[in-house]
């Protein structure tokens, strides 16, 4: 087990998601890529992940969608979204839900790793 | 009579239709115009007596005694052309065109039925006086029918203009949510370049130079790209102001700070600035606008030319004046100038100043073309003064 923490990756857009783990991975983490969000749903097993980073447009099941179902299974994970759309309806509704950052894309890497250090140091 | 519109039917013809003008009308008119002829002096000198007196009309008429006597000439070719006809496509072109040149000059639409009841009055007048028993009725009725035809003519002046105005609305809106798909979507692949860019750089760390240099250039160009992503959705966006007390001079200063920043050029740009005028605005959308006037008016002033931002008070207003030194802006885009898609410049998309307007009005301020002291053009920015402003 990787000391940094096991994350899930969910982005419709392989290209940006494969980066994102390779990023995540040089820092250290664990780190695993879902395209299809339905898919991640039937896998993810409680206790699995420490934090999701949730894109929030995506076809099937949108980021919030997808959030609110995997907390159900797993009232204690902890999660972060990317949107290329800062003013989308959908922003407020991941914050409402405890989605605990929206990072706007491009999400710039090393800010990335910085706030996602902070929420798994402290939980928030 | 035919009820039936025909699918085509002109505008005019639907008009004649309405108002039942017919040929019998027409050879009334005929007949009657030698007997108007010799009043048609009077009527317009109190055509103008009626406008001039009016405190609103007035203001229409800003060019004084040169205009009026001008306008009166119009006026008298105008009236003798009643008589005339032929009442056809042509002479409702005529009269259109007129009727744009009263759209152009933003004359409000209201005057129009005050302004055909005086000649109206007088016209009757002529009938009443001058017609034979039998034919005053029918007299009457055929100088109303044209003058409701000419006031019809008038108004639908008005309603291209408006017309016109929505259409342009509209295809700011689409326009507008075009632009902002389009943005959103070049987001997703400049987010893949920008991380793959930090991954290679990464792995090829120190990168010998030539290489280096290139990832620099990409980085830069990365940055470059999204930042007119975000300025492109700024424009299309209704972003609320946030307005708090904020000075002139600061807004002045980071305006020209932006702006020379922005430029490759470098250029004369002159502050006259009255200290302790404070304003009640949105600070990022006041500098939005400055800097936007600013670099509009270096663009004109060219190389050699000059730019002057002055800031001062207009009553509850503080005022920001831009100049500068180009050509000025030519008459036919005057009116239009604040219209989205109306751009003065070969490279312009013209939105700039639209977004101008509507950031002074949601700011309660305002935006306009004036004249001033430096040859271009100037443009004048009001926004409410703070409570707290000195004097
Ligand atoms: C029955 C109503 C009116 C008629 C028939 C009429 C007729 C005309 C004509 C023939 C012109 C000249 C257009 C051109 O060829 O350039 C004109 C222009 C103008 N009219 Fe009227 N007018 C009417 C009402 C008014 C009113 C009510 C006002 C002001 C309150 C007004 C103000 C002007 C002005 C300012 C211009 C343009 C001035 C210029 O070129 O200097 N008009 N009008």
């Amino acid at each position: 087990m990787s000391p940094r923490g096991h994350i899930l990756v969910v982005d419709d857009n392989a290209d940006l998601g494969e980066n994102l783990i390779e990023i995540l991975e040089d820092a250290g983490y664990r780190a695993q890529l879902f395209t299809d969000p339905l898919e991640a749903l039937g896998k993810v097993c409680p206790g699995q992940y420490a934090l999701a980073l949730l894109d929030l447009r995506m076809p099937g099941l949108d980021g919030v969608e997808l959030f609110r179902a995997l907390r159900r299974r797993d009232p204690t994970l902890l999660a972060v979204a990317m949107t290329a759309f800062a003013h989308d309806d959908r922003v407020r509704e991941a914050v409402d839900e405890g989605m605990l950052v929206v990072f706007t894309k491009p999400v710039e890497p090393s800010g990335l790793l910085g706030r996602l250090e902070g929420i798994l140091a402290t939980g928030a | 009579m035919d009820e039936r519109a025909p699918m085509e039917e002109h505008l005019f013809d639907e008009i004649k239709r309405y108002v039942d003008f017919n040929a019998a009308d027409e050879l009334r008119l005929v007949a009657l115009e030698p007997r108007a002829a010799p009043h048609l002096p009077r009527i317009v000198d109190d055509f103008y007596d009626h406008i001039l007196r009016h405190t609103g009309a007035r203001q229409s008429i800003s060019g004084g005694h040169a205009q009026v006597a001008r306008l009166k000439v119009s006026l008298t070719h105008w009236l003798a052309g009643l008589f005339q006809g032929p009442w056809d496509l042509g002479y409702y072109e005529r009269r259109a065109r007129i009727g744009r040149v009263h759209v152009a000059i933003d004359l409000p639409q209201q005057y129009m039925f005050t302004a055909v009841n005086v000649i109206r009055a007088h016209l009757a007048d002529v009938v009443l006086s001058t017609a034979s028993p039998e034919e005053l009725r029918p007299e009457l009725h055929a100088v109303d029918k044209l003058l409701d035809m000419e006031l019809a003519i008038m108004l639908h002046t008005y309603r291209e203009d408006s017309l016109h105005r929505l259409r342009q609305g509209e295809r700011l809106a689409t326009f507008g949510q075009l632009v902002a798909s389009i943005a959103h979507e070049l987001r997703n692949p400049l987010g893949v370049i920008e991380s793959s860019l930090f991954l290679v750089r990464k792995r090829l760390d120190p990168a010998p130079e030539p290489v280096a240099r290139h990832f620099d250039k990409i980085e830069a160009q990365v940055r470059l790209s999204n930042r007119i992503i975000s300025s492109l959705l700024d424009m299309v966006r209704e972003r609320p102001a946030a307005p708090r007390e904020v000075g002139a001079d600061t807004l002045c200063q980071a305006a020209q700070e932006a702006v020379t920043a922005a430029r490759s050029t470098p250029l004369t740009l002159e502050l006259r600035v009255t200290p302790g005028v404070l304003v009640f605005a949105d600070p990022d959308q006041a500098q939005q606008v400055l800097v936007n006037l600013l670099l509009n008016a270096a663009d004109a002033a060219g190389p050699s030319g000059r730019v002057r931002l002055t800031a001062d008070t207009r009553g509850a207003f503080a005022r920001f004046l831009v100049e500068d030194t180009g050509p000025g802006i030519a008459p036919e885009v005057r009116r239009r100038l604040f219209e989205p898609l109306v751009s003065t410049k070969a490279r312009g998309i013209g939105l700039g100043l639209a977004l101008c307007k509507r950031l002074a009005e949601r700011n309660r301020g305002s935006i306009g073309l004036v004249q001033a002291e430096l040859p271009g053009a100037a443009f004048e920015f009001l926004l409410p003064l703070s409570t707290g402003s000195a004097e």
